[in-house]
């Protein structure tokens, strides 16, 4: 041998695979990556993206919670944890983006219309309640007379109704004209817009003629 | 644009697979077993890459790996040496030969660099076969560069003896 050992053992760098044993081991381990894809490679792409974009990652994720937070206060009612945001947030966006004063009108006359579903909604649960405590706390014992919830939402009993039936209708003006609870009160606020609503179109019944 | 693990795996065996290939071959001197434990290593690999490891430099870490599928091999009851499927008459003078470039000469001392006890038919195959520094074989290893510096040398020094040089 002229060659000294290292430099033949050089030459072993010509034993290969040959283009067809390459081609098929290739061709299987593809398909071995795609029968076996990687668990975490979506979410890594998404912590990488989130690590990349950090101010606007804080940004969407602020975006969603407020709006999730928006939507879920929506549908709130008197009793819930959301119910404040409702009043202080929602309607109050809902109010601001109302340009002209007939949005405006409108939205006030929305706003107390679902005010009032919801708190009439929660006094009847709450009359519901109150009814289904009396019924198992007297078992057997002559219970008293229900109370019954007019449309204002104050509860009355069936000896008041006589009361009704002699000239007090439902529409009829309060005597002293003062709200006597918060639902009196919004109603007494809804009849006004509902008037400044009339006005308002008369008005503008009149301009167009 | 970023490639995804699958392309990055499938670049990384159209690089390495052949010298991986070759690393097998060098120390098994079967080509069948060869391809399997190729085949085998890079299986290995995506396995470890889909579990989110990361890989810093994948040419060490396939050696590492293909590392561990030999001895993995040779561990197995199944297993049959090089030596025993001569004894037995299994011939493997066509397998050997690594291929029609490479000169008979260049073949032998392969084979006879095949021969050499452990560790010095790994750091003498991965020094002169597959042209790696000591530092790197010291990093697929796991020892020193000093150490795997000694073991290049005394390997050679047996392989001339294996030689009558």
């Amino acid at each position: 041998m002229t060659e000294q050992p290292e430099q033949l053992m050089f030459h072993g760098r010509e034993i290969a695979m040959t283009a067809t044993e390459k081609a098929a081991m290739r061709h299987k381990l593809l398909a071995y990556t795609l029968s076996n894809p990687s668990r975490i490679a979506a979410a890594s792409v998404a912590w990488s993206w989130v690590r990349r974009h950090a101010v606007m990652s804080t940004v969407l994720a602020a975006v969603l919670v407020v709006g999730a937070t928006g939507v879920s206060a929506s549908m709130s009612g008197p009793n819930d944890a959301l119910y404040d945001f409702r009043l202080k947030v929602n309607d109050r966006i809902e109010s601001a983006i109302a340009l002209d004063e007939d949005s405006q009108l409108d939205v006030e006359l929305r706003q107390i219309e679902r005010q009032l579903d919801a708190e009439e909604g929660a006094a009847d649960e709450a009359l519901a309640d109150d009814e289904q405590d009396e019924v198992e706390g007297s078992e057997g014992i002559e219970t008293p007379r229900p109370e019954k919830l007019n449309l204002n939402g104050s509860k009355k009993s069936e000896d008041d109704e006589s009361d009704d039936e002699d000239g007090l209708s439902e529409d009829e003006p309060r005597r002293n004209n003062a709200p006597l609870n918060i639902d009196d009160g919004l109603e007494s606020e809804l009849r006004q817009v509902e008037r400044e609503l009339q006005q308002e179109e008369s008005v503008n019944i009149e301009l167009e003629n | 644009m970023k490639q995804t693990l699958e392309e990055r795996f499938i670049a990384a065996f159209d690089e390495h697979s052949d010298a991986i290939f070759r690393f097998c071959y060098a120390q098994t001197g079967w080509r069948e077993l060869a391809r399997d434990l190729t085949q085998d290593t890079f299986a290995r690999v995506w396995r470890y890459l889909t579990q989110g490891k990361s890989v810093q430099q994948m040419r060490p870490f396939l050696y590492q790996t293909a590392r561990n599928a030999l001895i993995d091999h040779s561990r197995r009851p199944s297993a049959q040496s090089l030596d025993e499927m001569q004894e037995t008459g299994f011939d493997v003078a066509d397998e050997r030969t690594p291929s029609p470039l490479v000169s008979a000469a260049a073949a032998e001392v392969i084979r006879l660099a095949g021969t050499l006890e452990e560790p010095y038919r790994e750091a003498v195959l991965l020094r002169y076969v597959e042209a790696l520094m000591p530092r790197e074989i010291a990093e697929i290893v796991g020892e020193n560069e000093n150490v795997v510096s000694v073991r290049i040398t005394r390997g050679m020094q047996k392989l001339r003896e294996l030689m009558n040089l």
